[in-house]
């Protein structure tokens, strides 16, 4: 009885059957596929901000499509899809708010960075103030972290 | 005793609302993880990405088909148990936990060839990235494995049929899972 | 079986298990499971507590006088002297071990205390009882949770035999002094790993339960507030442990398997460069830390606004004012605990455009905890109100929540944040959310549940004793912090006196430490009562406090299965002195 109680009733029958193996199958060919392209995309060498696009978008479609069929995703519910949804979007908000503090240097700056050869104690220090100061001038001074102690 | 689940408020049964939310989670620790690859990717300046000739791609590639193919037979062992087809379910089970296996024996074949090649746990932040993260989902692979088997013995000996397969259904969603983490996976460490 | 047939693991009936071990140790019933919770984690808040008496004792007289003559010690100095051998010669605490005491004092409160007691405890005890669940939806799962959490306590416990004993780098663990920390922190690392294994089998077995065992007619709107506040307390440990989970794991590597992902490009460490590939990021410790940190201060609050509430809507005879609101209050607060970390980072150097965007979302998520408290206090006007010992725990809360929730907006704006970070100020602001808030209610369940939980209730005039022995040395000891921190004073330092500016506010820390005493001697009625009761307590009835949520209508202690009948839910949980009803209490199970 356990397997009548889902929002979608399960079928059983052997047409029903049939025809969900056939969709299986037919999932399977596209991510066979998508797999190929993303691997042949990558050995085009498009320029890099395309070829990150091109990737993820090809990723989200094969998870899309896993997640869709082969996690039967489109017979849940709202609680289940809503969940989901939640985490993804903790993830992208954790991201998104992180990437500027952390990530996305501009190339140049990345490159100021290496090219200064500082084997300084504040080296480190260099690498995320340079990224502060153009914005946070009054900010950048202060040390990372546990710096508070030693700024009194 | 019966495995027979009664009437739940939200009419998903026990089993598969528990796996769910299971996954919710390890959808925040592999995310966890992928941010903060992300984060560094883009924030480091010492993160020196090897050429795509040493990652060896192709091999890669293959990793992938065999956990794609294993959610296929994973998907059709549950369908044939629908129609209490054992014989099917037993072999289709079989061929899954096979994927699994053979995904792990290449990637150990291909994790002996990267220490070898210079790419290292502690030789860099990118072979500390791809070994953790790698690393984390083989962990999660061999426990499918496990899971499977257990799906497998108990099928055998005759615990699941046409209108009793939860246990199936919620180790085919934490297998789609680890597939789905590879798929993430495989090109942002390997293609990009 | 149970006739109603509520979902089951397989293979869990509802015989009476037989021997000793099954039905006290390795018990599957939710109310043994959350008996062990509530002893364990008590004992652990006692670790704590001991711990920071030691720290007040250190910050009272921080370093030998001029005159000072080891003859003529003091009994108190010359015992501590003696039991702590070199890590506190003559009394006196040398700064690694003041660390050492620091850090777990935080780990232990949080991880290993209030959160299990809180969640764990009055969770597993109570929310099953609440919905008319006759247990957990799993559990094995569920002993297995308290199993997983009693190892990791252990494992936490026992890097006092590491070498240089505890971990050191405060509760918070910063990189990438955690990762050149003595190897302590390794162990740190592992027992947190482990804990938050047992917090994430624990959260997936509430929210399935709560989501899924409901009684017949307890719809969403119905369920108790308390339920409520479980809910949304399991949904964020479910979704931001793992991150922290990730984060260890990685603290872990760094520390054993020499990857670099907090460590930046050539750190010194001492006069070398620090043997590691390097270019990583220590402040990435700080976001995924920090994520996680940040609903963890709700999973600490959340339980104790439902406790009040429970507290509040029984003791004052009347339905609590505005319930949609609290319950829609309480989803928000998880829903933007989410967003709101970055504003313990704003000293890290991060740009001020994001600072900003911190500094809003904090200011938001201020709304929903004002509305949550406006309305238990609303819910006290023309109330009937009963001053028994839960009840004035549950007073108590809501002024001390309160300042410490407005001492927080101070921290939320990056601007005064930049004078008051790492200061007293902050542990004064988060102290009074914890412990004479969120402790305070916890204490308060104790006296509420006890009855349920041992069909006893507790001694009443002992129970008041406590309650004033803890709520004023409470305030003696976090309000002077509050002065100490503004003044400048800044937190983990084993001597505050090494800097001369401290010296004027330094009186203060020996009436925090006369403080602390009053309250260790407070608790001793508590302990006493506790146990006394157990056999000698007034007896319970069903439903001593006249109350109408679910877990009134089985026996106290309920059998093993909870209800003698499946209940059926007629009407919502807090309908007091309704005009034309027999009583001034409806239950919700009764048929109208």
């Amino acid at each position: 009885m356990s397997s009548s109680h889902g929002s979608a009733p399960a079928p059983h029958s052997a047409e029903d059957v049939a025809a969900e193996v056939r969709t299986y199958l037919t999932i399977f060919g596209a991510l066979a596929v998508l797999t190929l392209l993303t691997v042949g995309v990558a050995y085009m060498n498009l320029p890099h901000a395309a070829g990150v696009v091109v990737a993820l978008v090809i990723a989200a479609l094969k998870v899309f499509l896993i997640a869709t069929f082969f996690m039967h995703l489109r017979a849940e519910g709202h609680l289940i899809k809503g969940t989901l949804a939640v985490c993804v979007l903790l993830l992208l908000v954790l991201i998104v708010f992180v990437l500027p503090d952390l990530g996305l240097h501009p190339i140049e700056e990345i490159e100021r960075i290496e090219s200064s050869h500082r084997p300084s104690i504040y080296h480190h220090v260099g690498e995320h103030a340079a990224d502060a100061a153009g914005t946070a001038g009054h900010e950048a001074a202060a040390a990372p972290a546990h710096g508070a102690a030693e700024a009194h | 005793m019966s495995t027979q689940v009664a009437e739940t408020s939200t009419g998903i049964s026990h089993a598969k609302l528990g796996i769910w939310t299971f996954l919710a989670s390890e959808i925040m620790l592999f995310g966890g993880l992928v941010s903060a690859y992300v984060i560094l990717r883009s924030g480091s300046a010492h993160m020196a990405i090897p050429p795509r000739e040493m990652m060896g791609v192709p091999l890669a590639t293959f990793n992938t088909f065999a956990l794609i193919t294993s959610s296929v037979t994973m998907v059709l062992a549950l369908a044939a148990i629908k129609v209490n087809d054992m014989k099917r379910f037993a072999r289709f089970i079989g061929m899954t936990i096979g994927g699994g296996i053979l995904f792990l024996c290449i990637k150990s074949y291909e994790y002996n060839h990267k220490w070898h090649e210079g790419i290292t746990l502690s030789s860099n932040l990118f072979g500390s990235f791809y070994y953790t993260l790698t690393g984390l989902h083989v962990i999660h692979v061999i426990g499918g494995i496990l899971l499977l088997l257990y799906i497998l013995v108990t099928g055998l000996n005759g615990a699941y049929d046409a209108h009793n397969h939860e246990r199936v259904e919620a180790a085919g969603l934490y297998w789609h899972f680890v597939d789905l983490v590879w798929v993430i996976l495989f090109p942002i460490l390997y293609l990009l | 079986m149970d006739t109603h047939g509520h979902g089951h693991d397989a293979g869990h009936g509802h015989g009476e298990p037989t021997s000793f071990w099954r039905k006290y140790v390795f018990s599957v019933d939710h109310k043994v499971i959350g008996i062990q919770y509530l002893i364990t984690s008590f004992l652990f808040l006692l670790v704590g507590f001991g711990m920071m008496m030691l720290m007040r004792y250190q910050l009272a007289w921080p370093s030998p006088p001029d005159d000072f003559d080891p003859e003529k010690m003091s009994l108190v100095r010359s015992t501590i002297a003696k039991i702590f051998g070199d890590k506190m010669e003559y009394g006196f605490m040398r700064p690694d071990f003041y660390n050492q005491l620091g850090a777990m004092h935080g780990t232990i409160m949080i991880f290993l205390g209030v959160v299990p007691l809180g969640v764990a405890a009055f969770g597993n005890y109570v929310l099953p009882l609440q919905i008319g669940a006759p247990d957990m939806a799993f559990p094995r799962l569920n002993m297995m949770s308290y199993w997983v959490y009693l190892v990791g306590g252990i494992v936490m416990m026992s890097s006092y035999f590491a070498p240089d004993g505890f971990p050191q780098s405060g509760w918070t663990s910063y990189a990438p002094l955690s990762i050149v920390a003595p190897p302590g922190q390794t162990v740190w690392c592992i027992a947190m790993v482990i804990i938050i294994t047992s917090s994430l089998l624990g959260s997936i077995n509430f929210i399935v339960t709560t989501l899924n065992m409901r009684a017949k007619g307890m719809t969403l709107g119905r369920m108790p507030v308390f339920v409520w506040a479980q809910l949304v307390t399991a949904v964020l440990l479910l979704l931001a442990f793992p991150v922290l989970e990730a984060g260890a794991l990685l603290q872990l590597l760094d520390r054993v398997a020499g990857t670099s992902f907090y460590i930046p490009k050539d750190m010194m460490y001492g006069s070398t460069v620090f043997p590691a590939a390097g270019g990583g990021n220590p402040i990435l410790w700080q976001h995924l830390f920090w994520f996680l940190a940040h609903p963890e201060v709700y999973v600490l609050l959340l339980p104790a606004m439902g406790i009040v509430a429970e507290i509040i809507a029984t003791n004052t005879r009347k339905p609590l004012f505005g319930y949609r609101e609290i319950v829609g209050s309480m989803v928000l607060i998880g829903i933007l605990s989410f967003v709101v970390w970055a504003h313990h980072m704003f000293l890290s150097g991060m740009r001020t455009s994001l600072a900003n965007l911190f500094v809003t979302t904090t200011l938001t998520i201020s709304v929903p905890s004002v509305a949550v408290l406006t309305c238990l206090l609303l819910s006290l006007r023309g109330g009937a109100i009963r001053f028994n010992t839960p009840m004035l725990f549950a007073l108590a809360f809501l002024p001390m929540f309160g300042i410490g929730g407005l001492t927080g907006l101070p921290l939320g704006f990056a601007p005064t944040d930049l004078h008051l970070h790492d200061t007293y100020y902050v542990i004064g602001h988060f102290h009074y959310v914890v412990a004479p808030g969120s402790l305070a209610a916890l204490m308060g369940a104790t006296y509420y549940w006890y009855p349920k939980m041992f069909g006893r209730k507790m001694n009443e005039t002992l129970g008041k004793i406590h309650f004033w022995m803890t709520i004023v040395p409470m305030n003696f000891i976090f309000f002077p912090m509050l002065f100490q921190g503004m003044w400048g004073m800044d937190r983990r330092l084993a001597d505050p006196t090494l800097q001369w500016h401290n010296l004027p506010v330094q009186g203060w820390s020996v009436i925090m430490l006369f403080a602390a005493c009053v309250l260790l001697l407070g608790q001793i009625p508590f302990l006493w009562n506790f146990f006394w009761s157990l056999r000698h307590g007034e007896i319970a009835g069903e439903n001593p406090w006249n109350a109408t949520t679910l877990e009134w209508a089985c026996p106290s202690p309920p059998p093993h299965g909870n209800f003698v009948t499946p209940p059926e839910v007629h009407r919502g949980p807090y309908e007091y002195s309704v005009p034309g009803h027999k009583t001034d209490y409806w239950p919700q199970d009764e048929a109208a």
